[in-house]
């Protein structure tokens, strides 16, 4: 499976542009415009303005229509809501919006496992396109940030990194013009100690390059956070950051600056995972 | 497989209920739903009752109960299978543990740090490792999270991951637990009946919300003929297509239901002809069995008796499509399809009714539809093991 393109948004509370529909944002959320770009930025380097499927993931989803009608609930007891933030509150309102302006009517799926959301989504991709290895697929990632995560995360005494992504990449199984070749996904249960890191690398056959820990539970053990590309985006919230620093090796690899197999690997307190790329 | 619903707790409960026609659904005055009456699905039994039905089988008892409903329906799931630390869990969900976290939000939103441990079940993927942990899985899971069509899409990838030789035993299933999160949000849509549903009638007024969950193991067919097991059933099709026409709304032809049926047929090299019954999405809203019924009615020159099993179980939103494929593969077993809640209104244009009177028959071949918000819909096709 290779990748053929990189995009990413920030979510702010400024509007976003991107060429899609007039007026098609407007009901949009933050975090749906912020997906919608990074899949349009994509798509357009890209080359192509139609995908055969979708596969999105996010650690914790919607949280800003959740959260509202969520208060709205409370405040309103026994009246009748406006509907809107509990349409937008499902984990999927991203992946459906793009099938909508995309008109993609192919496969929409949407997972969400701690920080292996995209492993999965990626491996469902990978699924798909040995089925239908003419297609063109998006994965992509997003998740955004609200003050109740940050106070809960403080009071949790858990990392709270403040920070709203959207990242996407347009996957083919084989072609031309491929920024980089994903050779292994590797998703299973966290070992501890220093047990996790080899048997993540004992799985893989070869010799792995570079290696990049993006994220481990606190204390860490067994590799060294990051190994030699200690300029890689640790920054952004915890279920989108393997997604950043994903696109920032591969962009690294369209420049010619990194060589050979990378390894990203993360440690959840329920998963460790791991993403192998190398240049096409 | 494993189930638990409205109908009970266990695979023969909901066998004995489907074959006597019960109905799960049940005017209720919660207390916590501050209006009046609704009419709920609701598995019969509180979370210490559910806990109890778990001693000694988990080491951490949830206290979501969307994750108890889960680990229920998977104990039953896998009893009898051994060696799960290879079997990949691939669950679903549309709330995971919203039914506690909007118990304690007002709270946290406050500034309050009490029960704060409980966020930690919010996550919809929450009760996927409370199952993958109780089956001793050390293999791949993860969470589907498509509105209602989740766990037929979790059961789709389960047969994808076998197919391509990833997985060699699969988990697959969904679960979701009543909470007033999805009771007032289909309430604001306008999508909820005071009554009991109608699914496919003229005059239906919208669905009754259920909670539920639903388990099934997946083996390829020649690795379980060698281990010496019969299939309860074959997934011989499935597919998901998107809708690509509203948010929340199903276009008016219904033209990403009939792609995801005729899609799932063709997978299985059926033919319309072939189909025995339908296990019918029919919610019970008027959007969704207006182009549902025309999706059908265009795919099928003959319509095969088809029937909501949500006007026994209530719609169990997350659960559905895994619950809809035991409930499927019961009406194989038991010889039955079961009745569509009755009487009802011809619907004005269309030319086929739901099955009104529970039909006893052999039942080989069953088309299963679970269609979701964001044009989410899917379709599987479950047939009878060879004989």
């Amino acid at each position: 499976m290779i990748v053929r393109a990189t995009s990413r948004s920030g979510i702010t509370d400024g509007a976003i542009t991107f060429n899609m529909p007039a007026g098609a944002d407007r009901r949009m959320a933050r975090i749906q415009r912020a997906a919608c770009a990074a899949a349009y930025g994509a798509m357009s380097k890209a080359g192509i303005t139609r995908v055969d499927g979708i596969f999105s993931a996010t650690t914790l989803g919607c949280l800003e229509d959740t959260e509202r009608f969520l208060a709205e609930m409370g405040a309103q007891q026994g009246s009748l809501l406006s509907p809107l933030p509990f349409m937008r509150s499902t984990h999927n309102t991203m992946a459906g919006q793009l099938a909508l302006l995309l008109k993609a009517q192919g496969p929409n799926l949407t997972f969400s496992q701690e920080l292996f959301g995209l492993h999965a989504a990626v491996i469902h991709a990978r699924l798909h396109l040995r089925e239908h290895p003419g297609d063109a697929v998006l994965a992509f990632a997003a998740d955004e940030h609200t003050p109740l995560l940050s106070w809960i995360a403080g009071q949790l005494g858990s990392e709270a990194i403040p920070g709203e992504d959207a990242e996407a990449f347009v996957l083919r199984a084989t072609g031309e013009n491929g920024i980089a070749r994903i050779e292994r996904i590797l998703l299973g249960e966290a070992k501890a100690g220093a047990a996790w890191w080899t048997d993540l690398c004992g799985s893989i056959p070869g010799s792995i390059d570079h290696t990049i820990v993006v994220n481990d539970l606190p204390g860490g053990g067994g590799a060294p956070r990051t190994l030699d590309l200690d300029e890689a985006p640790m920054d952004g919230p915890m279920g989108t950051r393997t997604a950043r620093v994903l696109a920032w090796v591969l962009g690294r690899m369209q420049e010619g600056a990194i060589n050979g197999r990378v390894l990203l690997a993360d440690r959840g307190t329920d998963q460790q995972g791991g993403i192998l790329v190398a240049p096409c | 497989m494993g189930a638990v619903c409205a109908l009970g707790t266990g695979i023969e409960a909901i066998s004995a209920g489907l074959r006597a026609g019960h109905r799960g659904l049940h005017p209720s005055t919660n207390p916590a739903l501050p209006y009046g009456p609704q009419v709920f699905g609701r598995v019969d039994a509180d979370n210490t009752a559910l806990g109890s039905l778990l001693e000694g089988i988990v080491q951490t008892l949830p206290r979501s109960r969307t994750a108890l409903l889960a680990l229920l329906a998977a104990k039953e799931a896998v009893a009898g299978f051994t060696g799960l630390q290879d079997t990949a869990v691939i669950s679903a969900s549309t709330v995971g543990g919203m039914d506690l976290s909007e118990t304690r939000y007002a709270a946290w939103a406050a500034g309050e740090a009490s029960d704060l441990q409980d966020v930690h079940e919010h996550p919809v993927g929450s009760h996927t490792t409370h199952v993958a942990r109780m089956l001793g899985s050390r293999a791949l899971r993860t969470t589907i999270s498509t509105a209602c069509s989740s766990s037929a899409n979790a059961l789709a990838m389960g047969a994808e991951l076998l197919l391509a030789g990833e997985s060699d035993r699969v988990l697959a299933g969904g679960a979701d637990a009543l909470c007033r999160f999805t009771v007032e949000g289909f309430r604001a849509l306008g999508a909820m009946d005071t009554a009991p549903v109608r699914p496919f009638s003229g005059d239906r007024a919208g669905m009754n919300l259920g909670e539920g969950a639903a388990y099934l193991i997946l083996e390829r067919e020649d690795d379980a003929a060698r281990a010496g097991r019969t299939p309860l059933a074959l997934l011989a099709g499935w597919c998901n297509s998107n809708d690509a026409h509203h948010q929340t709304a199903t276009s008016p032809d219904g033209a990403g239901p009939y792609r995801a049926m005729a899609g799932a047929l063709r997978m299985a090299g059926a033919t319309a002809n072939d189909v025995d019954h339908i296990n019918a999405h029919g919610t019970g809203t008027d959007n969704n069995d207006g182009t549902e019924l025309a999706a059908m009615e265009r795919l099928f020159p003959v319509m095969p008796p088809f029937t909501s099993t949500k006007g026994s179980t209530g719609h169990t939103l997350g659960a559905a499509g895994a619950l809809e494929a035991v409930i499927a593969i019961i009406c194989m077993r038991e010889g039955i399809i079961p009745a569509s809640p009755n009487p009802i209104v011809p619907m004005a244009g269309h030319r086929s009714g739901p099955v009104t009177t529970t039909l006893r028959r052999p039942v080989r071949n069953v088309l299963s539809s679970s269609f979701g918000f964001g044009g989410n819909d899917t379709a599987l096709y479950l047939t009878s093991p060879r004989p």
